[in-house]
């Protein structure tokens, strides 16, 4: 599908340039709004997130039942979530680096994850906010484990990606944390495992203090009650874990998010690159609690265009941004949490099976088939 | 004798605070301050505060902030500064203001005070005498500077000359508050000049000192017009045993390069000459600079803007030298960082790739090839590329 990977096409340059051109007058008028309001909502969050990780971890302590205990997991899980997600990621971007409030600086914060803080900024910030969903470029499309688009060649191991897909999701983090280590590249000798030693050390360094903490730390101080925290904090990981991976799958890998090819990237107009953003990005709606627990990527198509803004504005420029795609009459991919997520589901699904020119594709079920392209 | 510094400070808090301080890990660190804060805000450790207890007008334009500093906060010698942040719609700005108050207030009630006149367009001093009410928090730093004046060690030191021009006798009432304490305020002459009588910020305490110590000589001096400025000739004939003196001086740059000329040419050793900047010259004044080192190094008077190009931020800016490279970058939007704004600290350094600037407080020219400058000093002379914002 020729138009799918080549959206540059469609419009005319001039045509790209007033659309870029009015997407940077949003930015600026959130720039030029800039204030109090936002240090408050970070403020707040930041307060909340420690109010729920000192009571999250205290009941996990204290609990005598298990009733007791999974709301301690549920809380330290709930604030381990607002602390990557509407904190974590958002100061890392800059978003509030103007405040000039070291606590607030996206170069000197560092989050509640194995991930460590610099490969985030240079993989995330960088590769992927720069290269998003440019098929062999942005590393985070499929995480070089899943198929998620015909571009990606089919191997016979892609028919249990379900199972990676759990798999990933279940130690997201370790994932994220170990993206920077290409090791695709590395054992197709791209790469050289030499190179990467640098990054290993950071990547253990973390990793050790976050075992540290949840695994060694606090469990001791619980002294002969040290499994049940050790169990507490493994869980509370993991349903961060599970959601972050989540909301960034229902972010770019939804059915209607696009993929693009390099060569097509080659020269873009701000407009152009805009335009990429919006294509390879995808909303979904929901309550307000939603948003923050998604860090705002729920509205991760304005979060693209717009990565160093405060997230907590973007449900503020969204119509702005919905009303110029119909302007121009560009999709704006969006719909309820439940259905975005069941697309996902069902690209894992659909890529897992060879495409119909494999010499496998007639013994896959027609049932199958049709059940991951409905 | 008494000690100086670390009067108030009880040991409990001060060691809580230096186990604290070490604590290794940040994350640990904002979850004790989040619980200290709830607490009480003067109990947080990782940046100290403190709250606004009073709020005293003295004359039009200027107040003094009367404030209690964190438990932590470790005491000043008098003539001292703290460098205050606050947050101004969401961003964090930083001043130093010096402590105006006495030994004693800090001593037995564990209260400061600074002294603030507004200036013009003045960001950080409107919004102190705008916004802060009795109860506001703020943040401030240890105290710190070296123009001092320790109350306990006066024997055997000449006697202090303090001439003081407008807000620049807030680090000296503090000096002359402290020699007071010490029953040292003997053989004291104060020379404090303002345009109007109504200028003169705590005359009626200074007044009150001057009666009650028979040995210190309050003289203010009103220079409504050009005629009136103090030169060498009103110094010698108000203190004509400056020689044996140690001459204390704040005010505006302008003021203080006048004073210790004179002082220079009276015959007092530059050791005896003791100055505390207060930040930097008016617009008007770093223009006219500018234009005669223009004049000196290019031959010519030529005082067209010159352009500043920032290449990280890809902005160019227009230079007309009435402000610093730190003021034009903030006016176009960059937050870079900075601290005392005058020329101390070296926390605004950046890097120049091309262009030479001048020192806005000491004129000095600083050459093409010297690539680290201080931005919060610097004025363009020609075109100058920054590229390191």
């Amino acid at each position: 599908m020729d138009m799918k990977t080549r959206p540059h096409n469609l419009m005319t340059a001039s045509e790209f340039d007033a659309f870029g051109k009015a997407l940077d007058e949003i930015r600026q008028d959130v720039i030029d709004d800039l204030g109090q309001r936002d240090v408050d909502h970070i403020k707040d969050m930041m307060h909340k997130q420690k109010l729920g990780e000192i009571m999250g971890r205290g009941l996990i302590h204290s609990s005598l039942t298990p009733i007791s205990w999974a709301a301690g997991v549920g809380l330290l899980s709930a604030s381990k979530i607002l602390e990557n997600m509407e904190i974590g990621h958002n100061i890392m971007h800059g978003q509030y680096d103007w405040t000039n409030d070291p606590e607030l600086q996206s170069q000197q914060y560092d989050w509640d994850n194995v991930c460590d803080a610099d490969s985030w900024r240079k993989t995330h910030n960088f590769e992927h906010h720069t290269y998003t969903n440019i098929l062999g470029k942005d590393r985070d499309y499929g995480y070089a484990v899943l198929r998620l688009d015909e571009g990606v060649a089919w191997k016979p191991w892609h028919l249990i990606q379900f199972v990676q897909y759990g798999l990933l999701s279940g130690l997201f983090e370790y994932g994220v944390a170990l993206h920077e280590l290409e090791f695709d590249l590395i054992k197709s000798g791209e790469v050289k495992l030499k190179d990467k030693i640098p990054f290993l050390k950071r990547f253990a360094k973390k990793t050790a203090k976050q075992v540290t903490k949840d695994y060694i730390v606090f469990p001791l101080l619980a002294g002969p009650m040290a499994p049940k925290v050790v169990a507490g904090n493994a869980m509370a990981n993991l349903g961060r874990n599970l959601w972050s991976s989540t909301i960034i799958f229902c972010g770019h890998f939804t059915e209607g998010a696009q993929t693009f090819r390099e060569e097509d990237c080659e020269n873009e107009s701000r407009g152009q690159w805009y335009y990429r953003q919006l294509l390879g990005s995808s909303n979904f709606t929901g309550g307000k609690w939603l948003h923050i627990m998604s860090g705002h990527l729920s509205y991760q198509i304005e979060h693209h265009m717009f990565p160093d803004i405060p997230a907590h504005r973007y449900p503020e420029i969204a119509p702005k941004v919905q009303a110029l795609c119909e302007e121009y009459d560009i999709p704006y991919n969006t719909g309820a949490f439940g259905k975005q997520f069941k697309t996902v589901l069902k690209r894992v699904g659909k890529y897992s099976l060879p495409p119909e020119e494999s010499v496998l594709s007639p013994f896959i079920p027609k049932a199958l088939k049709a059940a991951f392209n409905a | 004798m008494k000690q100086l510094g670390q009067m108030k400070l009880s040991t409990k808090p001060a060691s809580f605070y230096r186990w604290a301080s070490r604590i290794p890990s940040t994350t640990l660190k904002s979850h004790l301050d989040f619980l200290l804060n709830e607490f009480d805000p003067l109990f947080a450790i990782q940046r100290l505060a403190a709250e606004v207890v009073d709020i005293i007008d003295e004359v039009e334009d200027v107040k003094t902030f009367v404030l209690r500093p964190s438990v932590y906060w470790k005491g000043f010698v008098p003539g001292q500064y703290v460098g205050i942040e606050i947050d101004i719609n969401g961003v964090r700005v930083r001043r130093n203001y010096s402590i105006s108050s006495s030994l004693s207030l800090f001593e037995q009630q564990g209260l400061i005070s600074i002294t603030v006149k507004r200036v013009e367009d003045g960001l950080v001093s409107n919004h102190l005498a705008d916004a802060l009410e009795i109860g506001s928090m703020l943040h401030l730093s240890e105290a710190k500077g070296e123009f001092i004046l320790d109350p306990t060690s006066t024997e055997d030191q000449p006697k202090p000359l303090f001439i003081a021009a407008g807000s620049g006798i807030t680090p000296i009432m503090a000096m002359i508050l402290g020699l007071a304490e010490f029953d040292a305020l003997d053989n004291v002459v104060l020379i404090y000049v303002v345009r109007r009588k109504e200028d003169l910020i705590f005359n009626q305490r200074l007044s009150a000192l001057a009666d009650a110590n028979p040995g210190f000589t309050y003289l203010p001096h009103f220079s409504s017009s050009k005629r009136d400025r103090l030169d060498q000739n009103n110094i010698s004939r108000y203190c004509p045993d400056i020689l044996e003196r140690t001459l204390y001086t704040c005010g505006p740059e302008g003021f203080m390069a006048i004073v210790k000329e004179a002082a220079s040419s009276l015959g007092l050793g530059d050791h005896a000459i003791k100055s505390e900047s207060f930040g930097l010259p008016k617009a008007k004044d770093m223009a006219e600079r500018l234009s005669s080192t223009r004049e000196a190094t290019n031959g010519n008077t030529n005082n067209a803007p010159v352009q500043v190009t920032l290449a990280k931020a890809q902005k160019v800016l227009q230079s007309t030298g009435t402000h610093t490279l730190l003021e034009l970058a903030e006016q176009a939007g960059l937050n870079p960082k900075y601290g005392c704004r005058s020329g101390i600290c070296h926390e605004c350094k950046c890097v120049k790739s091309s262009g030479r600037v001048m020192n806005a407080i000491t004129g000095e020219i600083v050459p093409e090839e010297q690539t680290h400058i201080q931005a919060c000093t610097s004025i363009p002379i020609d075109n100058v590329s920054i590229e390191s914002w």
